[in-house]
């Protein structure tokens, strides 16, 4: 019994002392006795942290502008669009009347109709083109 | 007809491109522009940049155009555009059942028209053989891809500059109304003053004045574009079938189509047929043309014909 009792101490000083030495190791090493701004830093990665930095500015610079020129950019479209819709009515508008008032024709039918105009007609105006062997 | 006589000449524009005169004309008179305004002058400049920007895709005189790097190498993965041209030309070689024929290219430069014309040679020895066409061109519009078959190149000249007037008058067209000539393949938009645009054309000798009031028109002749080859006068218009500079009756053929270039390749295809087999197609298919003979006689199809000749003799002098 006693050898047993001795036996069972020593298993649980093991313990004892082995937690106790794994506590003061993570002790230790979260104390950090060895902080980074006490070594020098290296040249070449003070460089390509200075690089990072400058393209980081860099980006943002350059994603505003993109976000301007963009919000600059559909305000144009907008206004270009209305103003080909209304050169495209105004065109329509002026080709139907052209067509409705040229190409009216009485049938013999004594109704008359509407037909498409012919997309060209003998003119008595000034030419302002002409179409030669091209 | 009035307000056209009274209303302000549309702004025009004039500069040399594809080896021909370019007009602008553009009726400012909606939007109340000066033709010097800078929205003008910037539409044109844009225009013209267009034309440039085409040229330089299917010019077969330019080594560095993207039609002489394709008719190079045989084969290639081509732009939209030139895609878009070369769809089309064949197209209206199926339309025209051959006669108008994108692979005349090998039967043009065996007559001598190697290089721009202003460049030919006065006189240069004999032509050589006759090139007939009908070449094979595959072409796959997914991929953008073109193979030419063997000893085939394309000559799109037949068809780009009707192309280009159709390209340009719709983005003139968004500044108002306005016609595009690339020497005399014309393009419209809209109406000049609500009125038909005036363009004049040659019946035999006599001028006769046309309203467009939509589309295009085009002339193709033999009478322009010849050049010698051992004393003997060629021209430029190809008959497929020979592979020759075209043996036609007729001098001249005027075309009027829902666009330039559609009026183009059927002006060449009817000048080919000949006076009766043009005066018959052009009346089977509705082609609204006007034929003129070598003898100079006068054969007017489609809408012309039936417009009659109400203001025959009421020319301006």
């Amino acid at each position: 019994m006693t050898t047993d009792r001795s036996r069972r101490r020593v298993r649980w000083t093991a313990i004892g002392g082995t937690a106790l030495v794994g506590v003061g190791a993570a002790v230790a090493i979260g104390a950090n006795p060895y902080p980074h701004s006490d070594r020098p830093k290296d040249a070449a990665v003070q460089a390509l942290e200075t690089r990072e930095s400058a393209l980081a500015t860099e980006a943002r610079r350059v994603n505003a502008l993109n976000a301007e020129r963009w919000a600059s950019y559909r305000v144009k479209l907008a206004e270009r669009t209305r103003q080909i819709a209304t050169v495209k009515a105004a065109n329509a508008q002026a080709l139907a009347a052209s067509a409705a008032t040229s190409s009216y024709s009485g049938g013999s039918s004594g109704g008359g109709s509407y037909s498409s105009a012919p997309a060209a007609t003998y003119v008595p105006s000034a030419p302002v083109a002409s179409s030669g062997s091209s | 007809m009035s307000t056209a006589t009274h209303a302000p000449a549309p702004a025009r524009r004039g500069f040399r491109a594809m080896g021909t005169d370019v007009l602008l004309l553009l009726d400012t008179s909606r939007t109340g522009d000066a033709p010097d305004a800078p929205a003008v002058q910037q539409a044109f400049d844009a225009a013209r940049a267009e034309v440039n920007r085409i040229e330089h895709i299917a010019s077969r005189f330019d080594p560095q155009s993207e039609l002489a790097r394709l008719n190079a190498a045989g084969e290639a993965e081509v732009s939209a555009d030139l895609l878009r041209l070369i769809t089309l030309a064949l197209a209206m070689r199926d339309a025209t059942d051959g006669r108008f024929d994108p692979t005349v290219h090998e039967a043009v430069v065996a007559a001598g028209y190697d290089r721009p014309l202003d460049q030919l040679p006065a006189d240069a020895g004999a032509p050589g053989p006759a090139m007939p066409a009908g070449g094979h061109v595959h072409v796959d519009t997914r991929t953008g891809r073109v193979a030419l078959g063997t000893g085939t190149c394309l000559d799109l000249g037949g068809i780009t500059k009707g192309w280009t007037a159709d390209r340009v008058a719709d983005e003139l067209g968004v500044h108002g109304p306005c016609l595009v000539s690339m020497g005399g393949d014309i393009a419209v938009r809209g109406a000049l003053h609500g009125e038909p645009w005036p363009v004049e054309v040659m019946h035999g000798d006599e001028p006769r004045v046309i309203g467009l009031r939509r589309g295009g028109m085009a002339t193709s002749g033999t009478d322009r574009r010849r050049w010698l080859r051992a004393g003997a006068e060629m021209h430029h218009v190809i008959d497929p079938v020979t592979g020759r500079p075209s043996a036609t009756d007729l001098l001249r053929v005027t075309t009027v189509a829902d666009d330039a270039a559609t009026a183009e390749a059927w002006s060449t295809a009817l000048l080919l047929a000949g006076r009766e087999g043009a005066a018959h197609e052009a009346e089977a298919r509705g082609i609204t043309a006007i034929l003129v003979a070598t003898d100079g006689d006068v054969t007017v199809t489609g809408g012309l014909a039936s417009a009659g000749d109400d203001v025959h003799g009421e020319q301006p002098a």
